[in-house]
């Protein structure tokens, strides 16, 4: 009997035992091919403009993916050896050799690994496909997906997760020289001791929480610089919720120890006494947790608020349904004709503005590049302007005065211009007195528009000449503009990266840019979400069934003292429902403190992300739950 | 005297119908309220099966056992489970203390599950702890505690709720000498004073000694027994040893 054939028929035989690592390294494996291979569609990389801009997005998204999966296996590995410690120690004791012994251990791993690896691969295929028709679905496309087989995403799971399996296998090799023979045979550890629990340290706990709460929420008060505010504020988060766990929760379950009457009812007693027993082991794993899933919550809802305002921004960085201006006059009349032909009966308004064109000195405004062309309009005009959008605003500029707006601002609330003066010519400056929470023009054309003052219009347009003019069409189903917009296009192309540079926008255009990046993003945001998620779920799962199997003998004894099995499980839903609980209940409050930021700072609602968001999470939460706690009472059963 | 238990023709078979072993074979046995009952015999005579069965935590394959005239045989598991809570105390040769609780929370564990006050459960700590010596380790954990000290916390546990009947099985196994009489002590006091009924199972011929009553069992069946009486508790041990060389294959077990 060679060793190879022994750790084969071990595999064989203890299936059961093996199946929840093999199972694990599937998972992790299937999840990083089906994003990998994403990642290299060919479908979507021509389908799609933004990709090239949300490349980084992808890269880091599989890099935190490969990172997760390391993390995974390597826990489920220690899970998995750790439950075979006196089937190793019953081969030294028959007088196995260390190496033979190791050499077992390592073969049987390869051997499980690469079987994942073959099981992964062959399941992502299937799911890349799935994947595939939900990103194309949330982007706005509508394309046959067909099933393709990345060569270049296969090789690069294979080469990852190779090393990986190479490594833990190293790690089960080692096992026999980590452990002397009596450790091999030993139960666990009895009697850890507690951590230690004291009130100041817990209230320090909680005033760090705090602070970095109050930090958050008063951005301007205590430190200018945010991305130093944001730096501190998060170590005062992780500290803290390490200490919480550490040390409040300790506090707070040997307080109820204090409540007699309420601690010497039933399975109060033991469900306290066994979490006090095993807090310390629990301590690192529920403070990672917590945190991975603030960090999981947010990003999740806030891709998700991006693309539910999907409608709002558009409507806000682009007013119009088309706006132009080719510098060249049959041209521009060919799109009037294109627009008026086709949407006579949807057109809602149009609009002929008047501007002058100028280069002025903006370096006092950091917010305009150089080469972005400063558009001078008349107040007149701009009254006529709002009258047709329905905006009731009037501006009341002196001579040298102007009106700025929005231009896209991520921080929606501040107002970067008024007060910031702009030099025509050497001597005439016009200082910015006004600022407009909307937008003038449609963005991404690389305009600055000004209102300024009739008296001072009519003196530049005499010296500065000539006078252009931009189109501006409304319509009323812009949405759906796909046709009209293309065969614009058509003309706009030819002429786009002239030197006089023409301007060209429809909504259409910039509504499914929007729709493809955060559809995107949001993919990336759900995807990493859910597998973080996961990943969380499963820690604590096998966390606890860790805890269930050394607990086992407990149970043992209370069933034989007559404690009734109603009670047991009780206080075993008590139990887990508590670790679960734990994280859960810190991620919420952070989750919701930076969310109220950040809502806050982009000026965006965030409630209906933020319920479903957390509705969803919550709901897959729970059934994580249920599973511990059914598996966890199923191994204090069987005896 | 009034009978506490009464088990009639019990039966305890192991295994599939053709590869059968009959560990209790149509055994009697009654022991009335305030009896301390010893069950010897040599090693695969029955007695540990004998006292699962006796206790329900085993399922007779027949017969019937009645506790303070209640009939367990046809009880469900719960109830079953419910009533040996309620009036049955267990001492193992292992403890089975609990390692996450105290020595205090070991005793009152079982109380926690019924309605008693609080105040009513403190008073009945304090008072056993006095009785068995066992007051200033009361807050400390079982792995801090020595093998004797934790016998004595199970001996606690297992008379907290009054139970009509204390089961121990093989109490002294893990003990050394000392402990072991001391324990023994404790046990024909608590007979004595509080008339507690014992049913204990042992292969020492020394703690079997103490009891007013001893039954011998051999393969399955019930041997002999043997009463005290008016002897001291010298003469019960050299009785039992005397039976003990006639039963067969008990002999390991005495030497």
């Amino acid at each position: 009997m060679t060793l190879s054939s022994i750790a084969r028929k071990n595999i064989r035989k203890n299936l059961r035992q093996y199946m929840i690592y093999l199972n694990s390294m599937i998972f992790s494996i299937i999840i990083y091919f089906t994003f990998v291979s994403l990642q290299y569609n060919e479908q979507l990389l021509s389908s799609t403009i933004t990709l090239g801009k949300l490349g980084p997005a992808f890269q880091a998204a599989s890099i935190i993916l490969m990172i997760f999966a390391a993390i995974f296996i390597w826990y489920s590995n220690s899970f998995f050896t750790r439950k075979r410690k006196k089937e190793v120690g019953l081969y030294a004791l028959f007088g196995m050799s260390r190496k033979k012994i190791g050499q077992l251990l390592f073969y049987e791993n390869i051997i499980i690994g690469i079987l994942a690896l073959i099981i992964g691969i062959a399941i992502g295929l299937l799911f890349s496909k799935l994947f595939m028709m939900i990103i194309f679905k949330i982007m706005g496309f509508s394309i046959e997906v067909s099933f393709t087989i990345s060569n270049q995403a296969i090789l690069q799971t294979v080469a990852v997760f190779l090393f990986i399996i190479f490594v833990a296998s190293i790690h089960s090799y080692r096992l026999i020289y980590r452990f002397s023979l009596s450790e091999l045979f030993k139960a666990e550890r009895k009697g850890e001791k507690l951590p230690k629990s004291s009130p100041i340290i817990s209230l320090l706990a909680i005033a760090l929480i705090g602070a970095a709460y109050i930090l958050l929420l008063n951005p301007d008060d205590i430190f200018k610089n945010s991305s130093v505010r944001l730096l501190i504020a998060t170590l005062l988060l992780v500290i803290g919720s390490y200490l919480f766990m550490n040390s409040f929760i300790t506090y707070l379950l040997k307080f109820s120890q204090r409540f007699t009457s309420i601690y010497f009812k039933g399975k109060n007693l033991l469900t306290v006494t066994n979490l006090l027993y095993r807090i310390k082991g629990n301590v690192l794993i529920l403070t990672v947790i917590s945190l991975l899933s603030s960090v999981t919550l947010i990003a999740c809802i806030t891709t998700y608020s991006f693309y539910y305002h999907i409608d709002n921004f558009s409507n806000r960085v682009t007013p119009y349904s088309f706006m132009f201006n080719m510098k060249d006059e049959m041209v521009n009349k060919k799109i009037q004709s294109l627009i008026e032909e086709k949407y006579s009966e949807e057109l809602v308004y149009h609009k002929k503005i008047e501007y002058l064109s100028v280069k002025p000195d903006v370096s006092e405004v950091p917010r305009v590049p150089d080469d972005v062309h400063t558009m001078l309009i008349s107040d007149k005009t701009y009254q006529e302007l709002m009258k047709l959008r329905g905006v009731n605003d009037s501006v009341h500029l002196k001579k040298y005065e102007a009106a700025a707006f929005y231009d896209g601002n991520l921080d929606g609330k501040s107002d970067p211009f008024t007060g910031k003066k702009v030099g025509l010519s050497a001597n005439e400056q016009i200082t910015i007195i006004d600022y407009k929470h909307f937008s003038l023009v449609n963005q991404g054309e690389l305009l600055f528009p000004l209102v300024i003052s009739d008296a001072l219009y009519k003196e530049l347009k005499k010296k500065m000449t000539p006078e252009e003019t931009l189109y501006v069409y409304k319509t009323s189903n812009e949405k759906k503009a796909k046709g009209l917009n293309n065969e614009i296009k058509k003309v706009v192309k030819p002429l786009r990266y002239q030197m006089n540079l023409p301007i060209y926008s429809s909504f259409y255009e910039n509504y499914h840019y929007g729709l493809e990046t955060y559809g995107l993003l949001i993919f990336i945001g759900g995807f990493l979400g859910l597998v973080f998620l996961l990943a969380t779920g499963s820690m604590i799962y096998f966390k606890q069934l860790i805890e269930a199997t050394t607990d086992k003998d407990r149970y043992k004894i209370l069933k034989k003292i007559g404690i009734p099995d109603k009670e047991i499980t009780k206080s075993v839903a008590r139990q887990v429902g508590f670790v679960f609980i734990l994280p859960l209940v810190l991620a919420t409050c952070n989750t919701g403190v930076i969310l109220y930021v950040l809502a806050d700072f982009l000026n965006i609602q965030m409630q209906v992300p933020f319920v479903t968001c957390l509705g969803i999470y919550l709901l897959i939460y729970l059934n994580y739950y249920w599973l511990t706690t059914a598996s966890y009472t199923k191994i204090i059963k069987e005896t | 005297m009034e009978s506490i238990l009464e088990a009639k023709g019990v039966n305890k078979v192991f295994g599939s119908k053709r590869n059968s072993f009959t560990a209790l074979n149509d055994l009697d046995i009654n022991i009335a309220k305030g009896e301390f009952v010893g069950v010897m015999g040599p090693s695969g005579a029955g007695k540990s099966s004998l006292l699962n069965v006796l206790s329900s935590i085993e399922p007779a394959t027949s017969g019937t056992i009645r506790i303070e005239g209640t009939e367990l045989t046809r009880m469900k598991e719960d109830q079953l489970r419910e009533f040996r809570r309620d009036k049955m105390g267990f001492i193992f040769q292992d403890y089975n203390l609990l390692d996450t609780l105290t020595v205090a929370e070991n005793i009152i564990l079982p109380l926690t599950f019924t309605k008693t006050p609080k105040h009513e459960i403190q008073k009945k700590v304090n008072e056993l702890a006095e009785m068995f010596g066992i007051q200033a380790i009361l807050e400390k954990y079982p792995y801090e505690i020595s093998g004797g000290q934790q016998q004595r916390t199970a001996v606690c546990r297992a008379i907290i709720g009054k139970p009509s009947i204390l089961f121990a099985d093989e109490p002294t196994g893990a003990l050394d000498s000392k402990s072991a009489h001391y324990l023994l002590q404790t046990l024909s006091k608590l007979n004595d004073e509080m008339k507690a009924t014992i049913l204990m199972v042992t292969h020492d011929p020394y703690a079997a000694s103490f009891c007013s009553r001893v039954l011998f069992i051999k393969d399955g069946s019930l041997y002999t027994e043997i009463h005290k009486g008016d002897q001291s508790r010298k003469q019960m041990f050299q009785q039992i040893l005397n039976i003990l060389s006639t039963i067969g294959g008990g002999q390991y077990d005495v030497i």
